[in-house]
């Protein structure tokens, strides 16, 4: 089974501690998943 | 050559930092620790303090039931770009074939500007033909085949803050 997910880049935070973008979103099984795009 | 990140949080005050293969001295006393991550490279991981605070997550084994965090660190020439393998099985089984899942994994995005950010981070996650956990129910070996966040490291350098 392949899927994509597409994942709306402006929930991500920019974290400056550690100097880096986090993007958590729902829980993705891999074994069903083969693009996951982050777009605005 | 190239940049470097620490994964472990908020420790030392040189997250990221760029490298032409010199010598680098850090602080070690017994709390110091660091794990740097070299550009261009994709790594699953799991934040084990976190998950021991929060979930009473004790052992290794205790982990197979939490997913994973995926680290991208792009390197950036036209298109800023990252590759990686993560292989999972339950830990016990000797016989790996049809027992675990073995992905291989590449991200892009264009490479950014100050004034334009890249609209689109493409994550592309291809299981291997012969990496595939058919003896296991929905193939789904443990929730280690479960994704829960990625993160994008050197964020500032790539003008993704």
């Amino acid at each position: 089974m392949a899927d994509s997910s597409t994942k709306n880049l402006s929930d991500a935070k920019y974290d400056s501690v550690n100097d880096r973008l986090a993007m958590v979103g729902a829980l993705i099984n891999l074994p069903d998943v083969t693009k996951i795009e982050f777009s605005k | 050559m190239g940049y470097w990140c620490n994964l472990l949080q908020g420790r030392g005050d040189q997250t990221c930092f760029y490298s032409t293969g010199e010598a680098k001295t850090m602080e070690s006393k017994a709390y110091q620790a660091y794990l740097h991550q070299r550009e261009a490279t994709i790594v699953p991981m799991q934040d084990g303090s976190k998950l021991a605070a929060v979930e009473e997550v004790r052992t290794t084994v205790d982990l197979q039931s939490h997913p994973v965090d995926l680290h991208v660190m792009p390197n950036c020439g036209a298109e800023c770009q990252a590759a990686g393998r993560y292989l999972n099985d339950d830990g016990l089984v000797l016989d790996t074939t049809a027992n675990q899942n073995v992905y291989q994994l590449t991200y892009s995005h264009t490479n950014a500007t100050a004034q334009e950010v890249p609209a689109l981070l493409t994550l592309t996650v291809t299981r291997q033909e012969n990496g595939k956990a058919t003896n296991i129910d929905k193939e789904l070996v443990n929730q280690n085949d479960v994704l829960a966040a990625v993160y994008i490291s050197n964020a500032k350098a790539l003008n993704l803050d």
